[in-house]
């Protein structure tokens, strides 16, 4: 039996370094295989949809004929399964969390059309205008299990 | 005989996380009856098992619980890949092994802190915590989460630990073990522990027999009986292994045990990562689990977890059932508070380690 058993450990304790991370004076790094969110490549996308059938919790939708891939990152519990399963990689785990979300939290990413095509100004947005549009044209999709 | 009152502990309580709630039926200061109720936080998760692909489920079952997170998507594996004759590859099952015993440090430093803190070693409770962290940042590290791993799934595991990376998991995890001992010195030796601890809670292992009591809380009493000895998975590729326990019975026998389970596991790792054979992680299934049912039980850090499954030929199952280890220790808690004094009641329920998110599921 002993008394002030962790004496020795509570003296270390007070001349070491601090145990927790200094943030916000030191930015928080996360380690590189963190899974934070996925992300798309909406120009190697292929539209092939297997994404949208793997994923456990449906947060993907691919619809072919808008030429779209849409996710609901709310709804996504990280789990790697799409970016593991897409054959031409375009998916990829960003190792930052989303940001907290008020609202619809759905952003859909639409395939520009081939260089080569005229009506490529009008019909194909950029990653940015394709988010933008996502805000306004988000549809609820409230289904019952 | 002198008046009897009834004194509410819980759904909300200081000491435990989660919700249980009993009605102590007290004579003076002591505890003549506890009443246990539970049912706060059911979910129905069992029941999306009739909703959800055989192979997503896994995601669900790791999130019964977040201690125990990788056991049950662990065991929920093991017992469909019973059912459906899958054959696991060996690096995936040493893999799990260590990702399984990892979890069971976490859990029992996760314990420790708690405990120290309940009879107010607030000190002792910060160094545990502190210690788990490391563990929590290997889990980070491999998977890419700290509480739900998605590591574990249907024929296999989903990531991959290279051999460079598991040699510095190894250093982590004997650094871990050193700087443990201290730790474990004081909640096994201090004076003012022990006078807490020793003689309360008292449970002798003919009662742990007979109510059914698993985990460290009937290995504290005598009853040795660990899952991970019959071998199963990777546990067979093991050495040896012995169950820890203890005769005593009592608060400080199921801190010992505990504290020799952390040590255990520590070796455990090391000897995993220094036997670990190379080659593939996972064995895809094919097809749909079989018109049959499926038993399967693992050792996780609270006790013996059943699992039962039954397919119907669909990717859906029929029918997915749990047996947690809280779910037979708290015929044991109810045991140990009668006849306790009121200011013994926290330390006694939480020496038990209960987990109400996975009893009530
Ligand atoms: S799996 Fe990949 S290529 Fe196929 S639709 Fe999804 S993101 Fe596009
Ligand atoms: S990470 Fe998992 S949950 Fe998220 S979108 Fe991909 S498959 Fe769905």
């Amino acid at each position: 039996m002993s008394s002030f058993s962790l004496f020795g450990t509570s003296l270390k304790n007070l001349f070491s370094k601090p145990a927790t991370k200094m943030y916000p004076a030191k930015p928080f790094e996360p380690f590189e295989a963190t899974r934070g969110h996925v992300s798309i490549d909406i120009e190697k996308c292929i539209l092939c949809g297997l994404c949208h059938r793997s994923c456990p919790v449906g947060a993907i939708t691919v619809v072919r004929e808008d030429k779209s891939w849409s996710i609901d990152a709310l709804r996504c519990i990280t789990c790697n399964d799409c970016v593991s399963r897409c054959p031409v990689s375009c998916l990829t785990m960003e190792v930052q969390y989303m940001p907290i979300a008020i609202g619809e939290s759905i952003s859909t990413f639409v395939k520009p059309e081939p260089k080569e095509e005229p009506e490529v100004e009008a019909e194909a947005g950029s990653e940015e205008e394709a988010e933008l549009e996502a805000e306004t044209e988000v549809e609820a999709e409230a289904e019952p299990e | 005989m002198s008046e009897r009152t009834v004194i509410p502990f819980g759904p909300q309580h200081p000491v435990l996380p989660e919700p249980i709630h009993l009605d102590l039926v007290m004579e003076d200061e002591r505890v003549v009856q506890a009443i246990p109720q539970l049912g706060f936080i059911h979910r129905g998760l069992e029941r999306l098992v009739k909703t959800r692909d055989y192979m997503h489920f896994v995601y669900v079952t790791e999130r019964i619980c977040g201690i125990c997170s990788f056991g049950h998507s662990y065991g929920y594996s093991q017992t469909i890949e019973r059912l459906m004759g899958i054959e696991v590859p060996m690096r995936a099952e040493y893999l799990r092994v260590i990702w399984f015993e990892l979890s069971r440090i976490h859990s029992h430093l996760l314990w420790m802190g708690l405990a120290a803190d309940s009879f107010g070693y607030e000190n002792l409770f910060y160094q545990c915590w502190r210690l788990r962290e490391r563990v929590l940042d290997i889990f980070e590290k491999t998977t890419g989460g700290r509480v739900i791993l998605s590591a574990c799934n249907v024929g296999g595991v989903n990531y991959d630990i290279d051999n460079s990376e598991l040699a510095g998991i190894s250093q982590i995890i004997q650094k871990l073990k050193r700087d443990a001992k201290p730790l474990i010195k004081a909640l096994v030796k201090d004076r003012s522990i022990k006078d807490r601890l020793v003689g309360s809670g008292y449970l002798s292992q003919e009662d742990a027999v007979k109510l059914s009591i698993v985990g460290p809380f009937a290995r504290a009493s005598g009853v040795e009986e660990d899952i991970r000895m019959f071998g199963v998975g990777g546990y067979g590729e093991l050495a040896e292994f012995k169950p820890q326990t203890s005769t005593q019975g009592d608060n400080y026998a199921r801190v010992a045990v505990r504290c020799n389970e952390l040590l255990q596991s520590c070796d455990i790792i090391c000897e995993m990562i220094d036997k670990i054979p190379d080659g593939p992680i996972c064995e895809k299934p094919k097809g749909n689990p079989p018109e049959a049912q499926g038993i399967g039980r693992v050792e996780q850090p609270r006790g013996e977890v059943v699992y039962y499954v039954k397919g119907n030929g669909t990717r859906f199952l029929e029918r997915f059932r749990i047996r947690t280890p809280t779910s037979q220790n708290v015929a044991g808690m109810v045991q140990l508070l009668q006849g306790c004094e009121l200011s013994e009641v926290p330390l006694n329920i939480l020496t038990i380690d209960p987990c109400i998110s996975c009893t009530e599921r």
